[in-house]
């Protein structure tokens, strides 16, 4: 079955399709203030009139590519183009002054193929592994991994202040009851209108959330264009990337863990290595970090690439997305009628394979695409965001519209815009709220359910029966109590 | 961009750095005692709303696990329970005080003017959304045997687009609106017969 998968993700459609992605990724990432988690989830409404296949090749192309993009700007113009390439600027750009700017990208680029091959083949390692374990839970687990999943994004989101990260998932929770009640068909939250029994579908929120609230917070600003450094030739420099194999390899598995944890991406995989990383330097290599280090361009490009394979794990075996991006990932993947988790090699069989093979596909890809790319990518930085950014909001409108044809759905999008600039302005994380309104439905029907199996047990009985069951809960108490007493 | 700014924005992010960690979505700067207030008192006043609503809900079922309620109850109680925990702190750290300071102008000129270019923004995106929705036509013409059609989407969406282009890109009219014609024009295209996908209206 996985060669067969391999022979459908080889066609030369297919191909191509990917290529296309990729080559978006990049020039989207490399472009200031257009994130990887807008990219995807304006691609939602966009993988409508794809085929499956097609929408995978495709939103994972730009995904591996949109995470290398930011690296770009970073290193030339001293922009990150994406938040996880901010250790990459501290690093690059220091050393693009001093006229190796062609020498950086291609350390990043190596750097990064490195971290994607780690992300894939630890994903690759352990999905069959967790599916196993996945296919253990009953109501009650599922409930409690919902919930585990919304306050961990909480905490990961907010950083220093988790109550807030925690809020955003419990107002996402709340618009997830919205519409009738799964169980006795009660309409919940409808206020008497007969459009929103159907209750609130996640895609035009994600396409509002990290679509319009972008373009709401970015248009405004006023940032003046920068003078990239020159390039120079870009090769890939294998001795470099051998001397710093160890610290490569350190990263990619941070990365992974990191991107395998609900809420926290490529942002917090790269600078978590990154802070390892300088720790774990020789003395020698230490005074470089912040003034242009090679070992350190490594650490953060590894890391922040090795994390799609990572936030594809729980996306795939739980479908508790990993990341922001990983939801809009799972969201196109809905509006094709695949339901990930547990039950996913059995209902869809071979499409994991084929995933793993788009991934692989992609990251090759983005190796070459990289190399052609960087160039070209110069010559949009004097892109304004004015020109951009309109575009960008019609394709918000018609995306959310494409979803069910729906101009409710347009109206979802704009409400969830227009609150989520103002959470934003008012320091509240969107990630978990993204993850409460998926997770919601979820976690209604399953504690409902378990309270049902449960009615005469005593607690004893249940935690006994449950052992799986009594460790999330302790996971769960522990992460609200981590957040609220840990000493910051 | 100067030197001088290049390397402030590096000492910037060096300090971010050391800073220590500061959550995927970084808002560390978007917090001030002042808002978490007035954010606890909003997240508050729609929890309360939230459980009474949850309480007047019939049991189909008449089994307490399973109302319908439930969870809803719950995470409006634990919601209160959070807005009073952000607003007590907000309190202790002086949040209570000065509240006018959040909409208060900055000196920074810069600043000053974002606020009002957001406002605006919003106000074109808000305007653009309602009348693609009220505005409903279209016209549909062969050409060589192909039929192209012009739904009422690309007649609001121009316009709208080329006002936004000029207010933020500040180019010429005529530039603005080339541009947004051409950007409006491919993209309703690639929609409508790449993806297969009508457009909002009648198309």
């Amino acid at each position: 079955m996985i060669f067969d998968q391999l022979a459908l993700a080889f066609t030369p459609y297919l191909l191509i399709v990917c290529l296309a992605g990729v080559t978006l990724g990049i020039l989207w990432g490399a472009m200031p203030a257009l994130s990887t988690t807008m990219a995807m989830a304006l691609l939602i409404g966009l993988s409508t009139g794809m085929s499956q296949n097609v929408a995978i090749m495709f939103i994972l192309g730009v995904f591996t590519g949109s995470v290398f993009g930011g690296t770009i700007t970073a290193v030339l113009i001293n922009i990150p183009g994406t938040p996880d390439a901010v250790p990459t600027m501290i690093e690059g750009y220091p050393l693009a002054r001093r006229g190796e700017g062609g020498l950086v990208l291609g350390t990043a680029i190596g750097a990064s193929f490195m971290g994607n091959w780690i992300g894939i083949l630890l994903l690759i390692a352990f999905i069959p592994l967790i599916l196993k374990l996945a296919l253990q839970f009953r109501s009650w687990e599922m409930f409690l991994l919902s919930l585990w999943g919304i306050a961990i994004c909480g905490t990961m989101a907010a950083g220093k202040r988790p109550l807030k990260g925690w809020i955003s998932g419990w107002i996402g929770l709340m618009v997830a009851f919205v519409g009738l009640d799964s169980i006795h068909g009660v309409p919940r939250y409808t206020f008497g209108y007969s459009l929103l029994e159907d209750g609130i579908s996640y895609v035009p929120v994600l396409i509002g959330l990290f679509g319009l609230t972008e373009i709401l917070r970015v248009l405004p600003q006023r940032n003046p264009v920068g003078i990239p450094e020159q390039v120079g030739r870009i090769v890939p420099p294998v001795k470099t990337l051998w001397k710093h194999s160890r610290a490569a390899l350190r990263s990619g598995l941070i990365g992974t863990v990191i991107g395998a944890i609900p809420g926290a991406g490529a942002n917090v995989a790269s600078f978590l290595s990154y802070d390892i990383g300088r720790r774990r330097a020789s003395p020698e290599e230490r005074k470089k970090w912040g003034t242009g280090s090679y070992e350190a361009i490594v650490c953060s490009e590894a890391a922040s690439n090795a994390n799609i394979g990572g936030s594809m794990l729980p996306t795939l075996t739980l479908g508790i997305p990993g990341s922001a991006a990983a939801a809009a990932f799972l969201a196109a993947l809905e509006l094709k009628n695949v339901v990930v988790g547990p039950m996913m090699q059995i209902e869809h069989p071979g499409l994991i394979y084929f995933i793993y093979w788009a991934l692989i596909i992609a990251n090759f890809l983005m190796y070459g695409m990289a190399i052609a790319l960087v160039k070209p990518c110069v010559k949009l930085f004097s892109l304004p965001q004015a020109l951009l950014m309109p575009v960008i909001l019609l394709i918000c409108v018609l995306g959310a519209y494409a979803v069910s044809l729906s101009y409710l759905d347009v109206y979802i999008m704009l409400a969830a815009g227009l609150i989520g600039y103002g959470l934003r302005r008012f320091g509240f994380p969107l990630a978990p709220m993204v993850l409460g309104i998926i997770l919601g439905p979820l976690a209604d029907e399953n504690l409902r359910r378990a309270l049902v199996v449960f009615e005469g047990k005593s607690i004893w009985t249940i935690s006994t029966d449950h052992p799986i069951g009594t460790l999330l809960l302790v996971v769960v108490l522990y992460t609200f109590y981590d957040g609220i007493f840990r000493r910051r | 961009m100067s030197v001088e700014q290049d390397d402030a924005r590096l000492a910037q992010a060096r300090a971010r750095l050391e800073s220590g960690f500061t959550g995927e979505e970084d808002l560390e700067g978007a917090s001030t005692p002042q808002k978490d207030f007035v954010a606890a008192c909003v997240i508050a006043a729609f929890s309360i709303f939230a459980i009474v609503l949850a309480l007047q809900w019939a049991n189909p079922g008449h089994l307490r696990f399973t109302h319908p309620g439930l969870l809803p109850l719950a995470v409006g109680f634990s919601l209160l329970a959070m807005a009073v925990g952000l607003g007590v702190k907000a309190v202790r750290e002086g949040g209570a005080r000065n509240l006018s300071s959040i909409f208060a102008r900055t000196p920074d000129a810069d600043e000053q003017g974002y606020g009002v270019r957001a406002w605006l923004l919003m106000a074109l995106v808000v305007a653009l959304v309602i009348l693609v929705d009220v505005v409903s036509f279209r016209f549909r013409f062969p050409i060589g045997g192909i039929e192209l059609k012009l739904s009422s989407f690309e007649c609001v969406a121009i316009p709208m687009v080329t006002v936004i282009m000029k207010i933020f890109w500040r180019a010429s009219w005529l530039r603005c609106l080339l541009t947004a014609a051409a950007a409006a024009l491919l993209l309703t295209a690639a929609f409508r017969y790449g993806f297969k996908i009508p457009m909002p209206g009648v198309d």
